[in-house]
């Protein structure tokens, strides 16, 4: 795993009514996640939180839920990646690092494949780890590919 | 440690009440830290939770009576926020229980890893956090260590 220099924990809530199959929720606007490189991404269930800092239950299962990411230039560099896998719980600890690419916050969404195991009013919970633009030179050298 | 590669030459444990002066819970409010002067000299290069009995075989913390330490249900409603030697949020509402680097696996799955969190920190502006409307939170302590070189 690379250093983890900033991270931030990021809600998405599925609404008043359980969202259809098929149907993408947009990450909502965090003033901290603008004009930043993310670095890696992680995705929590109820294994690890059972409630969010805003008091919402949390997701139980993340089979049938997808994350994108989309860049500055609108190019979706994660596309559909299976939520599960970015559990740490279920890959060994581990956070999944990602090249660096400047988040899109508000274009990046989750995809609800299965909704079966989900209930109204529950939260997944996606947790970004993070270096500011402004901070990209001082810490780069960490991210390069070797 | 498995999954870091960032050296530590030090190591240092702090623990952190979750009750005020009067032995009352208020979920809702903030739990700083104690204020860490040696810690905060130095680079911070991993942090590790450590959690009471409930879960089997990896209740690695014994502590004085009446030091109760957190348990796994309810750090599962705790998160830690770290606060960066400038004062701007560094990591902000990290889940308590992702700090812990070794539940039963692979039951629940984590293995021996610290995440390996790095820069100096303000101690005394970090802090946990309970939700409002968190249940069964008794009066625990909650325990860090914090890596660094």
């Amino acid at each position: 795993m690379k250093p983890i220099i900033r991270s931030y924990l990021t809600e998405v809530n599925l609404g008043t009514s359980t969202p259809g199959n098929g149907a993408n929720i947009n990450i909502k606007d965090y003033p901290q996640l603008r004009n930043i490189y993310v670095t890696g991404v992680e995705v929590f269930s109820d294994n690890v939180i059972t409630l969010s800092p805003s008091g919402k239950t949390v997701v139980s299962n993340l089979k049938g839920i997808t994350l994108t990411l989309v860049d500055v230039f609108n190019m979706e560099i994660v596309y559909q990646y299976p939520t599960y896998d970015l559990n740490p719980v279920n890959v060994g600890g581990f956070y999944r690092d990602i090249n660096p690419f400047q988040l899109q916050l508000t274009k990046s969404y989750i995809t609800i494949l299965d909704a079966g195991a989900l209930n109204q009013n529950e939260s997944v919970m996606i947790n970004f780890y993070y270096i500011l633009a402004k901070d990209w030179t001082k810490y780069s050298s960490l991210y390069v590919r070797k | 440690m498995y999954g870091n590669n960032l050296q530590a030459t030090k190591f240092r444990r702090i623990s952190i009440p979750l009750f005020d002066q009067t032995g009352n819970k208020n979920p809702g409010s903030k739990y700083y830290f104690p204020d860490n002067p040696e810690i905060d000299k130095y680079f911070i290069t991993g942090i590790e939770a450590h959690l009471g009995s409930d879960i089997v075989n990896d209740g690695d913390v014994k502590v004085s009576v009446g030091l109760k330490p957190v348990t796994a249900a309810d750090a599962k409603q705790m998160y830690v926020s770290i606060y960066a030697e400038d004062n701007s949020e560094k990591n902000y509402l990290i889940p308590l229980l992702s700090l812990f680097p070794a539940i039963d696996y692979p039951i629940l799955g984590i293995r021996k890893t610290v995440k390996p969190y790095f820069g100096r920190i303000k101690t005394r502006s970090c802090y946990i956090t309970i939700p409002a409307n968190a249940i069964g939170i008794t009066e625990e302590y909650v325990y860090l260590t914090l890596y660094y070189e």
